[in-house]
């Protein structure tokens, strides 16, 4: 049912919502999964359409251009590796002292907000 | 139409609709095209890809303004091309090896010194580079017979030819079983090509046959330049669908 002051119904506003909660936390994402391994883009995409298909916007238009920026921020590395007979190479990233180190700092920022939200959603 | 070519058009035409200056936009087309190739391998389930996993591959990414939001839109500069420098340096090495193998080697083993025949001096050396003529060198001024400073001069000798074979071959066989030659290694950088780990012999011959008679090199870097607007690519890099990648 469409509410007033909302575009479409109140769910589609929460959805929208929903959507700029992971937008935001998209960097942190993929910090911490290229501070496991590194890896390439596809591979990249599709742990995190495994592991946050609801949350996070596992796609081309968001991953792609947020490890591009991440390189130029020096926070990633890539290389080109070769990978077998008849297979494109691929471009691998991987995390820069720099990216470990920020990492570190979003973590903290984000256990932060997590208690304080938890805090008000719980009324404390 | 094979899956690779299917991939391959549509990236070519992605990068050429970008705008995108050089290299980022050849950057950006090989991610795209291995991102494309990878989807293709995933939706066939380990099988190998087909046409139709391609073609589906290429749908799942949207409409061309996705595509380029998503590969072209936001460039970093970072690029995979070697620098020049890196380049001539390996090219050097490569002459220098290449230079002593067939000097000495051929020179002495197999075409040696019929061009030195009639030459009394202390000094002859044919140095064969590639082309159609020979390099001696000698203690033998060619005016006046005098035994005086080196001369160089240029002689025709068939056994250039076999130089200028002996270069490609070196080039070619290495590139396309090691990705790189002696002077690539010692620099630090390798042969990609966009079809697998190392370019086909085919990729490796249409790539190196400027460098049997240098001055085509000139002109292959000059029309690299003037196609691609950067002036580390080679037209022949572009047309054999490879790069100079650092390692």
């Amino acid at each position: 049912m469409r509410h007033k002051g909302f575009e479409g119904t109140l769910e589609d506003d929460a959805q929208k919502w929903g959507r700029e909660f992971g937008r935001g936390s998209t960097r942190l994402a993929l910090l911490a999964l290229l501070d496991r391994k590194e890896s390439y883009g596809y591979q990249i995409l599709a742990d995190l359409k495994q592991r946050a298909i609801h949350t996070l916007p596992a796609t081309e238009a968001a991953v792609y251009p947020m490890l591009k920026d991440l390189e130029k921020k020096g926070l990633l590395e890539a290389e080109w590796k070769a990978v077998a007979d008849g297979v494109p190479p691929r471009k691998y990233y991987r995390l820069t002292e720099q990216g470990t180190a920020h990492l570190a700092l979003l973590k903290e920022a984000w256990t932060q907000y997590r208690k304080e939200m938890e805090r008000i959603l719980k009324g404390d | 139409m094979d899956p690779k070519t299917l991939i391959e058009n549509y990236a070519d035409d992605a990068a050429r609709r970008s705008g995108l200056p050089e290299p980022e936009r050849t950057e950006a087309r090989h991610e795209l095209v291995s991102h494309l190739y990878e989807k293709a391998r995933a939706l066939a389930e380990g099988e190998e890809p087909a046409g139709e996993h391609a073609k589906a591959a290429i749908k799942s990414l949207g409409s061309r303004i996705d595509v380029h939001r998503a590969f072209f839109g936001s460039y970093t500069g970072a690029h995979p091309a070697s620098s020049w420098g890196r380049r001539f340096g390996a090219f050097a090495v490569d002459v220098l090896v290449m230079l002593i193998a067939t000097t000495f080697i051929v020179g002495f083993f197999i075409a040696p010194v019929e061009a030195c025949d009639d030459i009394d001096a202390q000094l002859c050396l044919i140095m064969n580079v590639p082309g159609p003529v020979s390099f001696q060198l000698t203690n033998e001024s060619p005016e006046t017979g005098d035994l005086d400073a080196f001369h160089v001069r240029a002689v025709h000798n068939m056994h250039s030819y076999v130089t200028s074979l002996a270069f490609l071959a070196y080039f070619v066989v290495l590139e396309a079983s090691w990705g790189r030659t002696l002077g690539k290694q010692a620099f630090g950088i390798r042969v990609l090509s966009m079809r697998g780990p190392f370019p086909s012999f085919l990729q490796g011959l249409g790539r190196n046959l400027a460098k049997i008679v240098f001055p085509l090199l000139l002109l292959d870097w000059l029309l690299g330049w003037a196609a691609s607007g950067d002036k580390r690519l080679r037209i022949s890099d572009i047309l054999a669908k490879t790069m100079v990648a650092r390692n």
